[in-house]
């Protein structure tokens, strides 16, 4: 991540105003004739003030940081390579499904899937970057449900219910390509 | 497919949402609340069902009864712990009145309506998990919050089919958990605080002192970096506030700096809390257009590429949606009827439009705490559940009245926050092992309604049969002592709400920031023991470690079975020790000095085995 004069800015404003206001909301014990009193309002005030020219700050970085990240080719073609793979080996598990032992199906999850699963999921953010909220909820609905089915697929192969293992991996396999073309269409 | 050469195929249904499920999570809820109902009056703390569940029914449904379906027990796990969900609920919160009642202007307090408090406390049940099941896909889909004691259960869960090596590492981390623990007990005891910057000579206010806990590094190995604003809180609060104010504040803070319990009771633990409330509002606005989309999803399931199945997946939310509004309906008529006729229809709608209120907000704060760190701040939500109550019903009734509707009000909100928690943990297991979250949701109403009339029945009992009763010394109940303290002071206007506020103030400034889920973490960092804190911070730098040196595949593969296994282990030792203090009365002191030497030895002798 770069770190710009606005982001540093940010972040030291929003400290300073959270460790004063912190400060002064532990300043004194309570005063039982005015327990109002006990904060000193003026200094807490003062501090949040700055506290928000902070998170105006960040919040303007991080505006040009998504915008940036949406335009940016790289984030999102790792998304896209990630989730691919992970449909794609799905596939592949799906199409081998009749040759494979119960054994060789959690084999082929745990070496094969898991890792493009947890490359995608570490840069999902990027899509809600990009696409913004909505899509990035549709795409995570449709990969979450994937996953959850491949996690299925997986317990029904440690268990031997062969039926179950087919029907979860084809569940998952509907739901993978779905999140992929999902992505295609908001591209 | 083929047959292998260990697993044997078998045709047909995959057993999950079954009766011996059902059957099995009752049976093993029913004991586990029992248990630990018992141990939460008696020792003061309460132990997550989720883990024992899982174990116990591993043993039944696969060792007893030759079961093989890891997604049925993941269903008898969430039975069991929905039962075991009251055990906090209730006796944190309803054995306050039963200790006010032996002050004489309260003794009227003894006369609880118990049908109506198991009602009451059923409706809050319901109430905690409509609220939270639509947050299931924000929180688990979309955040994809840690949840260490969910990763924890489902590695329980999948052991038998996860091979021998990482059975074996589960085990190992149990092994060395539980080893670790007996230690701990035998030659610390109560105190777990090893305070280490004492014995090196830095000043007391830093309040370098861990908690010797090997299941806390685990906790925190599993929330792994996203843990790290938790650790930040707490040291905002000794390293910076305390030397700041030791050195600028009044000479009474000033010298209160040296007694960091002293300033986290009084000045950190209040702040804190006002943190939570703060950034869990400000956590709601920041994700309410992704609240929006998760409830958007669940609502257009039926539309989508796989649409039967997915439909098939979630609770309807227009059900969740009905069931809400009967459950505030009927916290009105439990305020009104329990009102006694000083309390008018429209100061029960009030009390009841708060206390639903707050259960949404506090069961938001909770079920993300526990995503994110395990810890729940459950005794402070429901403090501050109790404080609204009575302030809204203050003025319009006596102290007597006041006190039991916000008590058997309180008492169904701290149980919603319970089962909100509860329910999370459960199915970020069930994400975990593929479990469909319909039919755990429906598992979790099944267990629900049991805890209430267990733990109910069994406190009545015990204060009616043990000598003293309540709040004696036969039956301590720690932390509803504490609550009655606290509602003395409230009635009489002690309460401080400036600090809250402040607190609130800081809490919402973290939480608009954009750094994602900073203020809770913040806040909790506050609330907490430092000493919890500080181990848990080992357990992060634990993972970033590993991560950067060994790769996220070791992780993944080693790490996350071991700290599971670190979790159960201790858990494991803590009941049985609870047990064991409960049922093998206390020695007197010259013999407990030989029995906590005789421990020791045993202690050395075991780990020199080991």
């Amino acid at each position: 991540m770069q770190i710009t004069t606005t982001f540093i800015a940010g972040q030291v404003l929003l400290w300073l105003g959270f460790l004063g206001g912190s400060l002064a909301s532990v300043f004194r014990f309570e005063d039982p004739a005015a327990p109002w009193q006990t904060i000193p309002w003026g200094q807490y005030l003062i501090s949040a003030a700055i506290g928000v020219a902070g998170i105006i700050l960040l919040r303007r970085d991080k505006a040009t940081r998504n915008a940036q990240s949406a335009a940016s080719e790289t984030g999102l073609e790792s998304v896209r390579r990630e989730l691919a793979a992970a449909a794609e080996r799905v596939s592949e598990l799906k199409s081998n499904l009749e040759d494979f032992t119960c054994e060789e199906v959690l084999a082929f999850i745990d070496d094969k899937c898991v890792t493009h699963l947890t490359e995608f999921a570490d840069g999902r953010m990027v899509l809600a970057h990009r696409f913004g909220s909505s899509v990035y909820a549709t795409i995570m609905t449709e990969f979450a449900s994937g996953e959850r089915y491949l996690n299925r697929a997986w317990s029904a192969a440690a268990d031997g219910y062969v039926d179950e293992v087919e029907a979860c991996v084809d569940h998952a396999h509907t739901f993978f390509q779905a999140a992929v073309q999902h992505l295609q269409t908001a591209e | 497919m083929r047959t292998g050469p260990r697993i044997v195929p078998i045709r047909g249904d995959y057993p999950e949402f079954t009766w011996v499920a059902i059957l099995v999570g009752w049976a093993i809820g029913v004991v586990l609340t029992v248990s630990v109902a018992y141990a939460s009056l008696m020792l003061g703390f309460s132990i997550e069902g989720s883990e024992l569940a899982a174990i116990l029914g591993w043993g039944i449904l696969r060792g007893v009864m030759r079961r093989t379906s890891i997604v049925e027990n993941n269903i008898n796990q969430t039975i069991a712990s929905a039962v075991n969900g009251a055990s906090s609920g209730i006796m944190f919160s309803v054995p306050a009145l039963l200790i006010l009642s032996k002050k004489e202007e309260y003794a009227e307090l003894a006369n609880i309506d118990q049908p109506l408090l198991i009602l009451a406390a059923m409706t809050g049940c319901v109430l905690g998990l409509c609220f939270v099941i639509p947050l299931r896909k924000q929180m688990i889909d979309f955040d994809r919050l840690a949840y260490p004691g969910g990763i924890a259960v489902a590695t329980i869960l999948k052991s038998p089919g996860a091979g021998v090596r990482k059975a074996v590492l589960l085990l190992g981390g149990v092994l060395i958990a539980g080893v670790c623990q007996i230690g701990v007990l035998s030659f610390m005891g109560e105190d777990h605080d090893w305070a280490v910057g004492q014995k090196i000579g830095l000043p007391p206010m830093l309040n370098i002192a861990f908690f010797v806990s090997i299941m806390t590094i685990g906790v925190g190995y599993l929330s792994g970096k996203g843990g790290f604003w938790f650790g930040a809180g707490g040291f905002f609060c000794y390293f910076l506030l305390s030397p700041l104010l030791s050195n600028f504040a009044g000479s009474d803070v000033a010298a209160l700096t040296s007694d960091p319990n002293g300033m986290r009771v009084q000045l950190y633990r209040p702040t804190g809390i006002g943190m939570l409330i703060g950034a869990a509002i400000g956590g709601i606005i920041a994700a309410f257009p992704m609240i929006l989309s998760a409830i958007g999803a669940l609502r257009g399931a039926g539309e989508r590429t796989a649409g039967d199945v997915a439909k098939k997946d979630e609770l309807p939310i227009g059900m969740l949606y009905l069931m809400i509004g009967i459950g505030a309906c009927l916290m009105v008529a439990i305020a009104w009827y329990v009102g006694a006729g000083q309390i008018s229809p429209m100061r029960a709608v009030l009390m009841a439009v708060l206390g639903v209120l707050w259960i949404w907000v506090a069961g938001v704060i909770v079920a993300e705490c526990i995503g994110r760190t395990n810890w729940s701040p459950l005794s402070g939500m429901t403090l501050i559940a109790v404080t609204l109550l009575i302030f809204s019903v203050k003025g319009s009734a006596d102290t007597l009245t006041t006190i039991r509707v916000s008590i058997i009000v309180g008492a169904a909100v701290c149980l919603a926050i319970s089962q909100a928690s509860d329910i999370m943990l459960d199915l970020k297991s069930g994400y975990l092992v593929g479990g469909i979250p319909r039919r755990q949701q429906i598992a979790q109403f099944i267990g629900t309604w049991l805890g209430p009339i267990i733990v109910v029945w069994l406190m009545v009992l015990l204060h009616e049969t043990k000598p003293g009763g309540m709040g004696s010394d036969s039956l301590p109940a720690p932390q509803a002592e504490a609550l009655a303290t606290t509602i003395e002071s409230i009635v009489s206007g002690d309460v401080p709400a400036y600090r809250y506020t402040a607190g609130a103030g800081m809490g919402l400034m973290l939480a608009m920031s954009g750094l994602g889920g900073i203020g809770v973490l913040v806040g909790l960092g506050f609330y907490m023991p430092f000493s919890i804190v500080l181990t848990y911070t080992l357990g992060n730098l634990l993972r970033v470690v590993s991560d950067a040196t060994l790769g996220k595949r070791f992780g993944y593969e080693v790490g996350v079975p071991i700290a599971a296994g670190l979790i159960v282990g201790e858990a494991l030792v803590n009941v049985g020790d609870a047990i064991w203090k409960i049922f093998v009365p206390a020695p007197v002191a010259e013999t407990a000095a030989v029995t906590s030497s005789c421990l020791a030895s045993w202690y050395s002798f075991l780990l020199m085995g080991v």
